[in-house]
């Protein structure tokens, strides 16, 4: 297992990131975290991976903002602040059970 | 102050530029001159209503106020504080307005304003408060549309406020939660020292050392490139398809101890192909291709072209 970092630039809405996010994720790779940071002169999103050493693929992830209701039959793992639509929001992740 | 500034300089000499550049960028232009950020001042007077407020609220920010209670409540604990997350947040936006002009900024600041105002409209239940709180309410959300978006705009500023922002929701989100708990749960002390933690969220030093405390930033070397990830086109997604079945056959291969040296020697064909380093030991050679899609070195249909030019039997 290997731990790496990508960004994922802040003008993109919270759907297109989960998109993109998943899209990484069908890799054999898994979505842990996200942490602003500051590059290239402006703000984005630091996503942490762990690079699976097979060709599993995790359960479906599904990003929702803090005050949307949460999925069904999916278990929250991550919350932090992310920049979507160029503005900071609360966002909670989830996996499918 | 200089205590906890001195050593983020010393290890991060670019902090000594960004707080140099602050310094330089607001003694250029002063307080005055970017207090409306380059629209006319507006109708609505902020240090006049934040005078109304104080008066207002100067008895319920009073921390002696609550220690001089026999038995105090989660509602005395929650009166001083949300008094002083309205002062806070309104001396914020009073603050932001001078160093940006960037509608969202203010847009963002002035709803959590708008959201401590109607927590403590709530909680102190006068009329003449809450006449005050909603008349000051109307006028942060109103006058801000009035400025001029691209004044003085400068690039370090948006970030570092976008920061603040983001940490003083992060606080500002942990107050509000044990506000909803007894004093058992969530102390008036506490409470506090979370709202000195918010006050502090909110200054520029606050947003510097937040980027600097972020583990992944603190990792990240000054000059490291981050990769930034992207949607992938039809065809990238539609090569990664194919590929899956690929590499489960392959992990599954070496798991059962079934990887011929014929498979070795296509993958390493296809590593040749991709003109990459090739590992000598052949156990490697596997994760070293498919580290290559995990890690974007290479596209998904570039290492499937490789392997279908190396012999690799591609299913449909």
């Amino acid at each position: 297992m290997k731990t790496i970092r990508f960004g994922v630039a802040g003008d993109n809405n919270l759907a297109d990131i989960n998109e993109i996010l998943s899209d990484q994720e069908a890799l054999n790779s898994e979505f842990l975290d996200s942490k602003i940071a500051y590059q290239d002169q402006r703000v984005v999103n630091l996503v942490t991976f762990n690079l699976y050493d097979d060709a599993s693929v995790p359960k479906e992830l599904v990003l929702k903002k803090k005050s949307q209701e949460p999925p069904q039959n999916a278990t929250q793992f991550w919350e932090g602040v992310m920049v979507a639509s160029k503005e900071t929001v609360v966002v909670v992740a989830y996996r499918a059970k | 102050m200089s205590k906890s500034i001195h050593p983020l300089i010393h290890r991060h000499p670019r902090f000594a530029v960004i707080g140099l550049s602050l310094v330089l960028f607001l003694h250029a232009f002063g307080c005055t001159g970017l207090r409306y950020a380059g629209a006319p001042p507006p109708s609505y007077d902020v240090d006049e209503d934040l005078k109304q407020l104080a008066e207002y609220f100067k008895p319920a920010t009073a921390v002696k106020n609550y220690y001089e209670k026999t038995e105090p409540t989660p509602k005395d604990r929650d009166a001083v504080i949300s008094a002083r997350l309205v002062m806070i947040n309104l001396e914020y936006i009073k603050w932001l307005r001078t160093v940006t002009a960037d509608k969202q900024f203010l847009d963002t600041a002035a709803d959590v304003l708008v959201l401590s105002l109607d927590l403590a409209a709530t909680i102190t239940g006068g009329k003449t408060g809450k006449t005050i709180l909603s008349a000051v309410s109307a006028g942060v959300t109103g006058s801000k549309t009035s400025i001029d978006k691209h004044y003085y705009y400068e690039k370090t500023i948006p970030a570092l406020i976008a920061a603040m922002n983001a940490q003083r929701k992060v606080v500002l989100e942990r107050i509000l939660i044990g506000m909803k708990g007894g004093l058992e749960d969530y102390s008036f002390e506490q409470a506090l020292s979370d709202v000195y933690e918010y006050y502090q969220a909110g200054t520029f030093m606050g947003a510097v050392m937040a980027i600097q405390s972020d583990s992944g930033a603190k990792e990240k070397k000054a000059d490291e490139k981050i990769l930034m990830l992207t949607r992938p086109t039809p065809d990238e997604k539609e090569a990664v398809r194919i590929l899956q079945p690929v590499w489960v056959k392959l992990y599954e291969d070496v798991k059962a101890g079934k990887l011929t040296q014929e498979q070795v020697n296509i993958l390493r064909k296809a590593l040749q192909n991709l003109k990459v380093d090739i590992p000598s030991a052949d156990k490697e050679v596997l994760e070293r291709l498919h580290r290559l899609e995990q890690q974007h070195e290479k596209s998904a249909v570039e290492i499937l072209k490789a392997l279908k030019d190396a012999g690799y039997p591609i299913p449909k």
